[in-house]
């Protein structure tokens, strides 16, 4: 198999889909740093003279700076909450096998392919009777609860890896099930947690739908903002396209900087189920 | 097996306490909303104006006589087994072709895995950036040569397929990735084996490849299964579900229903519509899964 | 140190206006801190808005205004969401025709009524025209201050035009000729804009200038009738002189397709003709003129100030800051980029010579239409222009759609019992 085809074919098919990848973003990034003119030329420009105004306006003049506050609040909200709920109940699953807990896990798995919109819409009346629509609350505690079943089972796949004999040792040696958690198994359990709150982020930094009616002028997070520029209007497109660079940017060299932890995490619950 | 349980009986009370805190959030703030959305679906319930009336059936009937939900879930369907399939078998050709390269598949895999960590709104928008007509990417390269392209977000057809193109552009690095890594694991042995046996490309990986990827085929399948049938962003962004309602899916009829008209009755209706539609879908290929891999439940 | 300097020459501002004099005065004692009001608007991002935010933000000392602009659709679904759930997040917004109809039904809006006669002296507030204030007006009360007046032009290359010989067209067989002459590849016969919101405001025109309108005194609809049907077919043969990607062209493409010299004709929004001139932007600086479109009927807007219900700020400040940012000088400044609603702006002789588009503007918005008055419209709307869409497209037969429309058109309004 491994000599089936020429390397150098191979290598040129995997470059040709690299750059169907890689290209919208070069070209976003072109136009973010384009006088308008230049955007709009045809054939396009390859040399021109690049401006950072668009960048530096958006962020200081266009209150991005705010929105991306609003994100980071919600998701490091969602982290700090969602994980550990997620872990414990995580360890707890992945030491049970009785019935009950399996039917929990499947009801779990029932639960996140549940329509986004199906949920949305109950959030929205309840975060309206109880006046929380455009609070940092309502909508943290919508991520945490979209978040949970993934979390589980993600913080499971990590935890069933860790060897029983563990706990039983530590219960030999006295421990009850909160210590033999705190004090064995969840030093153990580092990397998992690094890789649950690195989706649990990702997932918070990058959701729409719940934000686009959850969240308001006071709330605003990155997601809604770019949307409401770069969606219609061509007028702005030198600033929305240097919005959208803004955003992309700081989770992504973030994610690459950790890309290990996550292929680790995606793989695993391929194999774990 | 039985003896460890036996085991852990003892501790199996103060085990699900641990379980209990996330099992209050996930009751409270998942289970307890789409029965509240199922009960809605009975009532006539409009926001600003009259109270929830009791109507019975009434929006389901409606619902399902509305050319517009069978519109919707044509796309929806024909949106979710084409991206998916696209996906898929490039996926795996990617995934192939990583696997016999004898170096720089760490940077290429890197190079591809970009897209899916980009924000779906800004993917779209990128994606917005090259098929925007006459000013977009795609128009201005092609249009250099005095060709005129399709008109990719306006045209009902080709609105369709470059949301397609979206989803594949930013899901098929995950496909990649999963089925990638299934190979890394696949026991070597076997493929010399087959080769030994006279299989040759296309052959060895129907038989020999392909099954030993299966528990990451039904993931991969399962999970973009789930998630494509939400996918709202990229179509709320690149097309809006126009032009009319050529590229408006079950989500995207929902939202429309629930946010503009604040017809809450019958977008929950609708909802729980494809819920009942997702979840069908979705279990079969559990039950796939679980069937082949009982050992990993 | 500069903190206190701003009060200071805000406090005398605040007295030569002589607004709430006592109020200020006793606020004084406890510093710059406890005046300051911070206030939330919503609304369009256009430049004539932009502009009047920007006045909006330096009308009333001490009151910082944070303005969320965004386009039209996005706008809506934000103002409906908020103002639904009574959340007090939106203090002041931008509203039109439909929404303020839509929004006022709801008990969503501070009806004006009140403070406008406590302040009509104060800001000349008898000065705005009555047809604006009657957009700006809902079931016999004021829910808002128009800012501007908005109606569509027809935008026509002045240059291509002579070259060929042809006339500003009057009537639509001549439009359909012209589309028709001067459609090439690289340049589009008549742009169409109908992304979204662009159905309804494009086939306003046709259904009024050819067809019934959209309903009838009684609500129910007309557009499918049999002139109704004609003027969307008319509509539909005109695609063909359409530029690619009509159906996803929002305002600022067709805009961009203008300035970049690729449209030879089509209906602009007023508050878009400046941009034709614009040196940083337009290759066709002076070669765009505007005639009232053939036959009139197309759509009159106007684009008002209104303040939220649910606002927890100080209701009658937050109405002097609306007042105070559309004041005559205000809107003489703003003349340049949308047509002002006070009348002695509108008549001022000197503004009418320096806009071109002003010669033109007073004989369309004679002829021109308002949208239904009545607060489903908003909602129904949404529905009705996606039929007129698979209507122009050709997805459907324009009779079948247009019927199907006027079905679900009304089985939706007897659900919200507007037949009674």
């Amino acid at each position: 198999m491994r000599r089936l085809l020429g390397q150098p074919l191979v290598v040129f098919l995997l470059s040709l889909f690299a750059l169907f990848s890689l290209t919208p973003i070069i070209w976003a990034v072109l136009i973010s740093i384009k006088q308008p003119a230049d955007a709009f030329a045809i054939p396009p420009k390859l040399f021109f003279e690049p401006t950072f105004r668009f960048h530096y306006e958006i962020w200081a003049e266009r209150r991005f700076v705010e929105f991306f506050a609003n994100s980071t609040i919600i998701a490091l909200g969602t982290v700090f909450i969602s994980v550990p709920l997620g872990t414990l109940s995580a360890y707890g699953l992945s030491r049970l096998e009785s019935k009950m807990a399996r039917s929990y896990l499947m009801g779990l798995l029932v639960i996140r392919m549940f329509p986004h919109i199906l949920l949305l819409i109950p959030f929205f009346i309840v975060a309206r009777s109880l006046s929380m629509i455009d609070t940092y609350p309502a909508m943290i505690a919508a991520m945490v609860a979209i978040n949970q079943p993934f979390t589980v089972w993600l913080m499971r796949s990590f935890f069933l890896e860790i060897p029983r004999e563990l706990d039983e040792a530590a219960t030999i040696d006295g421990c009850n099930a909160w210590t033999t958690f705190t004090k064995v198994i969840l030093p153990l359990a580092k990397p998992g947690i690094v890789v649950t709150s690195l989706f649990s982020l990702l997932l918070a930094y990058n959701e729409f739908l719940f934000a686009l009616i959850l969240t308001g002028s006071n709330t605003k997070t990155l997601p809604v903002a770019i949307a409401e520029y770069g969606g219609e209007d061509l007028n702005y497109w030198s600033l929305s396209a240097a919005g959208a660079i803004g955003i992309m940017l700081p989770i992504l060299l973030f994610m690459l900087f950790f890309q290990r932890h996550l292929v680790r995490g995606l793989t695993i619950g391929a194999v774990k189920g | 097996m039985a003896s460890s349980s036996a085991r852990a009986y003892p501790r199996e009370k103060s085990l699900w306490l641990f379980v209990v805190p996330s099992a209050l959030v996930v009751l409270g703030i998942q289970l307890y909303p789409v029965l509240y959305a199922v009960y809605l679906s009975f009532f006539d319930y409009h926001i600003g104006q009259s109270q929830p009336r009791f109507v019975g059936p009434d929006n389901y009937l409606a619902l399902l006589g509305q050319d517009r939900v069978w519109a919707s879930l044509r796309t929806t369907v024909i949106l979710v087994a084409s991206s998916l399939a696209v996906e898929f078998a490039l996926g795996l050709l990617l995934a192939l072709g990583l696997y016999k390269l004898t170096r720089g598949a760490r940077l290429f895999s890197t190079l591809i895995f970009v897209p899916y960590l980009i924000t779906p709104v800004v993917a779209a928008l990128f994606l917005r950036w090259i098929f925007a007509a006459r000013w977009g990417l795609a128009d201005a390269v092609i249009a250099s040569f005095d060709i005129f392209p399709p008109d990719w977000l306006g045209s009902p057809v080709w609105a369709f397929v470059t949301i397609i193109v979206a989803d594949v552009w930013q899901f098929t690095p995950f496909v990649m990735l999963i089925l990638y890594a299934g190979l890394q694991g696949m026991d070597e042995a076997l493929l010399e084996a087959g080769k030994i046996d006279g299989a040759s490309g296309p052959r060895l990986v129907w038989h020999i490849i392909l099954p030993c990827l299966r528990p990451q085929i039904l993931f991969v399948l399962a999970i973009r299964l789930m998630d494509s049938f939400r996918t709202f962003d990229s179509i709320y962004v690149l097309t809006g579900g126009g032009p009319g309602t050529a590229t408006e899916t079950l989500t995207m009829y929902t939202y429309a229903l629930a946010f503009k008209q604040l017809d809450l009755g019958r977008a929950s209706t609708l909802g729980v519509l494809t819920m009942l539609i997702v979840t069908g879908l979705t279990l079969m290929i559990i039950s796939l899964m679980y069937r082949r891999e009982r050992g990993a439940f | 140190m500069t903190q206190q300097r701003e009060t200071k020459s805000g406090l005398s501002r605040r007295t030569i206006l002589g607004a709430a004099g006592t109020l200020a005065a006793s606020a004084y004692g406890f510093g710059a801190r406890a005046q300051e009001m911070n206030v939330r608007f919503v609304g369009e991002r256009y430049p004539a808005l932009e502009f009047y935010v920007k006045k909006l933000q330096s009308a009333l000392p001490n009151v910082k205004v944070t303005a969320d602009l965004m386009p039209n659709a996005p706008l809506k679904e934000l103002q409906t969401i908020t103002l639904s759930s009574d959340a007090d997040s939106i203090d002041i917004m931008l509203g039109n025709d439909l929404t303020i109809a839509n929004f006022a039904q709801n008990g969503w809006l501070e009806p004006l009524d009140e403070y406008i006669a406590k302040h009509k002296d104060e800001y000349k507030l008898d000065d705005f025209a009555k047809t604006a204030m009657s957009s700006a007006s809902f079931g016999g009360k004021v829910y808002g201050l128009p800012v501007l007046t908005n109606t569509q032009l027809m935008a026509y290359r002045q240059d291509l035009f002579e070259a060929k010989g042809l006339k500003p067209p009057t009537s639509f067989e001549e439009y359909i000729a012209a589309a028709g002459a001067l459609n090439s590849p690289s340049v589009a016969g008549t742009v169409m804009t109908l992304k979204g919101d662009g159905v309804l405001n494009e086939g306003h025109w046709y259904l009024n200038a050819l067809g019934d309108g959209w309903f009838d005194a009684n609500k129910k609809p007309v557009f499918n009738s049999q002139k109704g049907i004609a003027a969307i077919e008319t509509m539909k043969s005109l695609t063909r002189f359409a530029p690619r990607g009509y159906t996803a062209n929002g305002n600022d493409e067709s805009t961009i397709l203008f300035q970049q010299g690729a449209a030879a004709m089509g209906m602009q929004w007023l508050t878009r003709t400046a941009a034709m001139d614009r040196q940083d932007q337009s290759k066709v600086i002076g070669k765009i003129n505007w005639a009232p479109p053939p036959r009139g009927g197309q759509v009159v807007v106007a684009d008002t100030f209104a303040i939220s219900k649910f606002s927890s700020r100080n209701k009658d400040t937050l109405f002097r800051l609306l007042a105070a940012t559309l004041s005559p000088a205000n809107q003489r400044e703003g003349a340049s980029l949308a047509c002002p609603t006070r009348v002695s702006v509108l008549e001022d002789p000197e503004l009418r010579q320096r806009f071109r588009y002003y010669n033109v503007l007073v004989p369309a918005l004679d002829k021109g239409a308002i949208f239904p008055k009545f607060a489903e419209f908003k909602e129904v709307s949404e529905t009705v222009t996606r039929r007129v869409l698979q209507a122009v497209t050709g997805e459907m037969p324009v009779k079948e759609a247009l019927d199907t429309g006027a079905k679900e058109a009304e089985e939706f309004l007897t659900r919200r019992g507007v037949y009674k």
